[in-house]
């Protein structure tokens, strides 16, 4: 998902999005594939940040193979990871034939792992054994955001609990596949500072349930409840400073993919170091190197510290 | 349960308080960051009990458009002041010392600002204080105070300067662009040099220490009670707060409910919204609903003089002199801006003896149509079988222009106008009434102007004589006497002639009360009260004439705080 991204019509046989990256695949830095089939998309879809189920549409069967097929045209990568705007593992939005067939289809590239995600009511132990077994090495990414019950239930509206996550993770292990768990700095009503403290105590405990911690800067999504907030001057995306301190400080492996860094409905800065953070927390994602971010500095760290000593006190207000 | 804040002083809805936390805080203030408030929410998952100074009672954050619906336990606080988190979009939950306005710094328009702090001062007691956080700057303290806020803080003074926002009363500016600095503090000497220190720290500390120049003035203008003057000029720094002004003044019964009936200082009608101030338009409502002018076969239209009161002018003591012995068949009404008529009996009532207007000679629309339909409504209730107006220049003319039947005389001060005037007071009182006694006339004028419709008769009805400044009854008992700030004081014999009335009634427990009367002890006061106001205190043991120290209701709502300032009382 780009941000800001001009709206192009629907198409039912074509992706919502498709591109290439580098990703960390057991230590090493591969060739990534990330397909964004069109569905219906999410079905849940009162979360107060997600813009996503806007891009869904019906669909057929037909169609997704197409979609799918037509993204894996000359399939060279060893990681793809194919997601919807919801959950790949709902079978009113990928019907479970064509899941399966789409696995099988990756595994007999040769692809070494498929990345798929959903939320934790669709990960069932039937579901995942008919996945595994279809598949090579699945990990399978849930949304828990936050490990804070309150947080995830009345801000975030995620509608599931902590220990709806772990229920989840175990069912995933138990098929033999792995977990990625997202999670999201930072929701709204919350200060700079106590996103901070939130994402990094979440990662200490969602990482035991997780192989791997994939760490979402809130990004501003067209129509949504988060939007109007930003524009009332309620919210503001999180610090890229904030991003390095998470990741300084919460378990590995953490990924991170700051997307729309320096945007100004992405995580940023002042506008002057954007680009550099991003760069250097992309190389993170794929390194796992906390040194990365030595002699990361900009004028404006001492505003950022300023923020958080503030907001601490503001009630409510992010300041701007 | 309010026991923490006491409102001491009012001006409009701005208010002078005293908060009992760590020691003793004067309002409205500036708290220091973090200094006196505990701040735990309910994502944070803790209980912080260790709070010295003001409690910040447990809360949900939300926003107008994310309220989560969780419910939590509000533990009750056995000692110390409490604050609240409030929102304007739902009732407190419970009673404190302090709401605090969620996300107040988020507050953008001036609209929205007026439309969140009225709503939530309509929600809470009267005396429990406002703190806006994260919103005050140097330019838009005033109105704060004035919409009703007690408590700010310097969060945003603090911020803007790591932001390189320099504040003044006069806004925000952008410090890289400013060629030269206009201020001499310290920070700002440093700043000019162009050092190597750090600008972020410096203009922080520029900035709070200008906001604290405001509060102190601020606080000061309230003092002074011309907290309305003041913020009539300093919206001016920008629209948006110009607009906030506009907006609040439609909002005429929050205003009205909070302003004083009588003021120390001098009302200045500088701007376009002094047309709209509740002093003026309470004057004009008052004269053309309540006052019953001396009865009159003429009325005799006069312009305004510079001096106040008007009596004391030249030109009013030549119109004087001219009318002669012919004043008694009269009725004077002077027109002018804002206050539209002041009729003679009224000259020495506030505002109408202490009020200054920029004289052009030029009358602009709004002013025109003012004064028009106040008078057109005054001819309506009060009729008159001639009229004559000494009106000179675009006063005359808009008055003749309107259709006003009236012989006009071309007006002026000089040896001809006054001549014209005499000559036009002697044709038009032909055969008119003559006053038997303007002075008692006059006090029945003003005690229906005061105390409502029918007061003068009540006051008046026995064969009641005028003896110095006061009225008196036959038997030489004062009734009511005249003060030097133009309020009628009543005796306690006037205050029992009055209670039929049923109005500016205060009604007390059953106590012998002297001095003053705090609030806890009123039971009931009439709605229509307001500070400055002569009242009557009643209970079942006493009978009282005083000052009102604030609103009827307040009185009614309030835990603290003097209500009346007592001054005469009679066991019964």
């Amino acid at each position: 998902m780009t941000v800001g991204k001009a709206r192009t019509p629907k198409d039912p046989r074509r992706p919502v999005a498709v591109w290439r990256s580098k990703e960390l695949l057991d230590g090493d830095v591969a060739g990534a594939l990330t397909i964004i089939l069109r569905t219906r998309g999410c079905r849940w879809r009162r979360c107060t940040m997600c813009g996503f189920a806007a891009e869904g549409m019906i669909v057929s069967a037909d169609d997704l193979i197409y979609q799918f097929r037509s993204a894996t045209k000359g399939l060279s990568e060893r990681v793809v990871k194919i997601y919807t705007s919801g959950s790949f593992l709902d079978e009113k939005e990928v019907p479970s034939f064509v899941r399966d067939l789409m696995l099988r289809e990756l595994s007999a590239a040769g692809v070494e792992r498929v990345v798929i995600e959903s939320r934790p009511e669709y990960v069932l132990g039937a579901t995942m054994d008919s996945v595994a077994s279809a598949g090579p090495g699945i990990e399978v990414g849930i949304g828990l955001e936050t490990s804070n019950d309150i947080i995830r239930e009345h801000v975030i509206g995620k509608g599931f609990a902590f220990v709806d996550f772990q229920e989840a993770s175990r069912i995933v292990h138990a098929s033999g596949s792995r977990v990625k768990a997202y999670l999201l700095l930072k929701p709204p009503l919350l200060s700079e500072g106590g996103a901070i403290l939130d994402a990094i105590n979440s990662a200490r405990e969602a990482r035991p349930f997780a192989d791997v911690l994939s760490l979402n800067l809130c990004n501003i999504q067209r129509g949504t409840p988060l939007e109007r907030m930003w524009e009332r001057g309620e919210y503001r995306p999180p610090w890229l400073w904030s991003a390095v301190e998470v990741l300084l400080n919460a378990p590995t492996p953490i990924i991170c993919d700051p997307v729309g860094a320096g945007a100004r409905r992405g995580p940023h800065n002042c506008g002057e170091c954007d680009a550099l953070f991003a760069q250097a927390i992309r190389r993170h994602a794929l390194e796992q190197d906390p040194s990365v971010f030595d002699g990361l500095e900009c004028s404006c760290r001492p505003l950022w510290e300023k923020v958080i000593e503030l907001e601490e006190h503001s009630f409510g207000t992010p300041l701007v | 349960m309010t026991r923490y804040f006491e409102v001491l002083r009012r001006d409009g809805p701005g208010r002078l308080g005293r908060l009992r936390a760590l020691g003793e805080i004067s309002t409205p203030t500036i708290l220091g960051k973090g200094e006196y408030l505990q701040n735990k929410s309910a994502f944070d998952g803790a209980e912080g009990d260790d709070a010295e100074g003001i409690r910040v009672l447990p809360y949900v954050p939300s926003s107008k458009i994310l309220q989560p619906s969780m419910k939590i336990s509000i533990p009750g606080v056995e000692a110390g002041p409490s604050a609240f988190v409030t929102s304007p979009y739902q009732r407190p939950a419970v009673s404190a010392d302090i709401y605090i306005l969620e996300g107040a710094g988020t507050i953008q328009r001036g609209r929205d600002l007026v439309r969140a702090i009225l709503a939530i001062r309509e929600m809470i007691a009267p005396d429990s204080a406002l703190y806006a956080p994260a919103l005050a700057t140097p330019a838009n303290l005033a109105l704060l105070v004035y919409l009703g806020v007690d408590l700010v803080d310097s969060i945003k003074m603090e911020i803007d300067g790591y932001y390189g926002r320099y504040h003044s009363r006069d806004g925000i500016h952008t410090i890289a662009e400013m060629a030269e600095l206009p201020c001499r503090c310290p920070s700002c000497q440093i700043l000019q040099e162009g050092g190597e220190e750090e600008a972020g720290p410096l203009i922080a500390r520029h900035n709070r220490m200008k906001l604290a120049e405001e509060i102190a003035r601020v606080r000061e203008m309230i003092r002074e009670e011309m907290l309305r003057e003041y913020i009539e000029r300093q919206v001016r720094v920008s629209p948006e707060y110009t607009a906030a002004l506009r907006i609040l003044d439609q909002e005429h019964r929050y205003l009205e409910r909070r302003t004083p009936t009588l003021r120390r200082s001098i009302l200045y009608a500088n701007t376009a919204e002094s047309l709209s101030r509740v002093e003026v338009t309470r004057f004009a409502e008052r004269v053309i609903e309540r006052f019953r002018p001396t009865a009159s076969d003429v009325l005799l239209l006069l312009p305004c003089s510079a001096r106040k009161p008007y009596s004391r002018s030249r030109s009013h003591r030549h119109f004087a002199e001219a009318l002669g012995p012919r004043r008694r068949h009269m009725h004077e009404l002077i027109l002018t801006s804002p206050l539209a008529l002041v009729p003679r009996e009224l000259e020495e009532v506030y505002p109408a003896a202490s009020y200054d207007v920029p004289v052009t000679g030029h009358w602009d629309r709004e002013e025109r149509a003012w004064l028009l339909g106040c008078l057109d409504r005054y001819l309506d209730k009060n009729r008159y079988s001639r009229i004559v107006a000494h009106l000179d220049g675009e006063l005359a003319k808009i008055v003749e222009e309107h259709g006003i039947d009236a012989v006009f005389t071309g007006g002026g001060k000089d040896a001809d106008g006054l001549a014209r005037l005499s000559n036009a007071a002697e044709e038009a009182t032909r055969d008119a009434r003559r006053t038997p006694n303007p002075r008692l006339e006059s006090f029945r004028g003003r005690a229906d102007f005061f105390f409502g419709a029918g007061a003068g008769d009540l006051l008046l009805c026995e064969a009641a004589r005028v003896k110095g400044h006061e009225v008196q009854s036959q038997d030489g008992k004062a009734i009511v006497a005249e003060t030097a700030n133009g309020t009628l004081a009543l005796s306690i014999e006037g205050a029992r002639m009055l209670l039929p009335l049923g109005c500016y009634q205060v009604t007390i427990g059953d106590f012998l009360p002297r001095g003053s009367i705090l609030a806890p002890g009123v039971l009931s006061a009439d709605e229509m009260i307001r500070p400055g106001d002569e009242v009557i205190v009643r209970g079942e043991r006493a009978l009282g004439v005083g000052r009102a120290k604030m609103s009827g209701w307040e009185m009614a709502e309030s835990r603290r705080g003097v209500a009346v300032e007592l001054r005469r009382v009679e066991a019964i």
